[in-house]
């Protein structure tokens, strides 16, 4: 089918120049006509910060991800960002080759070189490629890694005995490093950041989190190694170690287990051995999390008589460790709340849900006012930086000052 | 799932955006594709001045902080029956000009006066 298609003339230019009023002379000398394409590529617009620019122009992995039933988000190899789409009113055409006729600085019409085309209009036609009412727009955000503990918690590793048992069990896939990154919503560093912050261990090419009981029986059995040695607490033997307890746990595991608690001292022992520290606020942790754990299973939700918590606790830990309350920040929290004698109360962070809103809103339900110090560990994981907290808490909390002491309640209104 | 966005090799970097309040509408109401839109100028002094029917425009050129990127979406056939997608950055839109006055109607078949 012939497409009849109106021609643009200089002459029809000139004309309306005139009924507009406009004075040729005020005018550049060029003048564009634009026409519509004949059909639309299927384009997007994606409103670009500096550092994904820089990040796409020296050809690094850029990426959109998500599932079906997932918000998509934007990767790049450093960090994750939101999309969100910015409708307007107004209408976007899209040109490619629309000329700027600027004038130049001395007045002088940009293309007068050739004289002859000086002060004379002249008429290009251009072409608007697409018509948009929304671009995408990019927000920088917390990568989404609440799934990745989700995806390996069904195949946590209790131990070579029960592998086959854990790998037949439903739901149980395990996960090479590649697998995580196209399933998870973060970027590649994130990731790696993620699965050392919840511990996980590669164990054949494939990432696992350790049995929480397990785990303890590692950790037991280096702590007897330790005692039985009388090794000072910053100058335990790292190979020596391993060798002792490889045949009660595989060797990639006790070295998982083994760094996951020490810190490298950069010395050696006489055999040549390197020399590492045991981190005392973790050990610390995590056993008054092995002391809290059985409470939190059974099901009255009754906490630990804070006084005899903390006994067995310094009591649990090697000599020459000091616990401290502070320890336990986004792990339990102490209920004082007047009439009854202090217990504490097993509320790990990864517990909560990851939204913002919903997180302080399940706090107050489990306890209607908190301290700063109390609730500021549960919220900086939801948190983009430290002056986010203070956002966060001032957008979902009432704070008020009692006893000297900053507290944040729910705010009135706010329902669920 | 992931879909790469890759930057094109012929990367434009001179395509623009004109962004006008309202919608485009066809006096007709039929398609808008291949129709006649209006004349774009520049006054000498670098402003631009759009004429879409009886309508006259006074925008002005705003440098994009963040700039646009064009994305075009390829599907290409890879070695497993699916075909992959991936996102092309077509150009980046670095400038645009805005209309977002008021139009001036133009009067053109007024009698002369006499």
């Amino acid at each position: 089918m012939e497409v009849l298609r109106y021609e643009r003339k200089l002459e029809d230019v000139t004309e309306v120049i005139g009924h507009a009023k406009l004075a040729e002379d005020d005018l550049a000398p060029q003048s564009q006509a634009l026409f519509i394409s004949d059909s639309f590529e299927d384009y997007k617009l994606l409103e670009l910060n500096s550092s994904i620019q820089t990040t796409l122009s020296e050809g690094q992995r850029v990426v959109f991800k998500g599932e079906e039933h997932e918000k998509a988000v934007l990767c790049t190899e450093n960090e994750t960002y939101e999309i969100l789409e910015a409708e307007t009113s107004n209408t976007l055409l899209l040109v490619p080759e629309l000329i700027f006729a600027f004038p130049s600085k001395d007045g002088t019409a940009q293309n007068g070189e050739t004289g002859e085309q000086n002060g004379i209009r002249h008429l290009s036609n251009v072409v608007v490629t697409g018509i948009f009412n929304s671009y995408l727009e990019v927000r920088k955000m917390k990568p989404r890694l609440r799934k990745l503990e989700e995806l390996l918690a069904f195949s946590e590793y209790k131990g070579s005995e029960l592998e086959k048992e854990v790998l037949a069990s439903a739901g149980s896939r395990l996960y090479s490093r590649d697998d995580l990154l196209t399933l998870v919503q973060a970027s590649s560093r994130e990731l790696d950041e993620g699965l050392q912050q919840i511990a996980a261990c590669e164990i054949n090419g494939k990432w696992r989190l350790l049995d929480f009981d397990y785990c303890f029986r590692v950790l037991s059995q280096i702590q007897n190694l330790i005692d039985s040695n009388s090794w000072p607490l910053n100058a335990i033997p790292e190979n020596e170690t391993v060798d002792t307890l490889k045949d009660l746990f595989p060797e990639t595991i006790v070295r998982h287990v083994f760094h996951q608690f020490t810190t490298p001292q950069y010395e050696r022992n006489e055999e040549g051995d390197a020399l590492f520290e045991l981190i005392e606020d973790k050990v610390c942790r995590f056993l008054a999390e092995a002391l809290l754990r059985p409470l939190a299973n059974s099901q009255d939700a009754t906490g630990f008589d804070l006084q005899q918590f903390l006994a067995a606790w310094q009591h649990s830990v090697p000599e020459g460790m000091q616990t401290n309350v502070k320890q336990l920040a986004g792990l339990a929290v102490i209920d004082d709340s007047t009439g009854k004698t202090p217990q504490v109360k097993l509320l790990p962070e990864k517990s909560l849900p990851e939204g913002a809103s919903e997180r302080l809103q399940q706090l107050f339900s489990i306890r209607q006012q908190w301290t700063l110090d109390e609730i500021q560990p549960y919220i900086e994981p939801v948190a983009v930086n430290a002056a986010d907290v203070n956002r966060l808490l001032m957008k979902h909390a009432r704070s008020f000052m009692s006893n000297g002491k900053r507290c944040y309640t729910a705010r009135h209104g706010q329902k669920n | 799932m992931s879909i790469p966005i890759l930057i094109d090799d012929g990367l434009e970097k001179s395509w623009a955006i004109v962004e006008i309040q309202g919608d485009l509408l066809s006096r007709s109401d039929s398609e808008l594709f291949s129709q006649y839109v209006g004349d774009l100028h520049f006054s000498k002094e670098g402003v631009p001045i759009l004429i879409i029917g009886h309508q006259l425009l006074y925008g002005k050129v705003v440098n994009l902080e963040n700039p646009l990127a064009v994305l075009h979406r390829n599907r290409k056939p890879s070695d497993s029956d699916k075909t992959q997608t991936e996102y092309i950055v077509k150009a980046l839109v670095k400038k645009k000009l805005l209309f977002k006055t008021r139009p001036k109607p133009i009067i053109s078949n007024l009698p002369k006066p006499v």
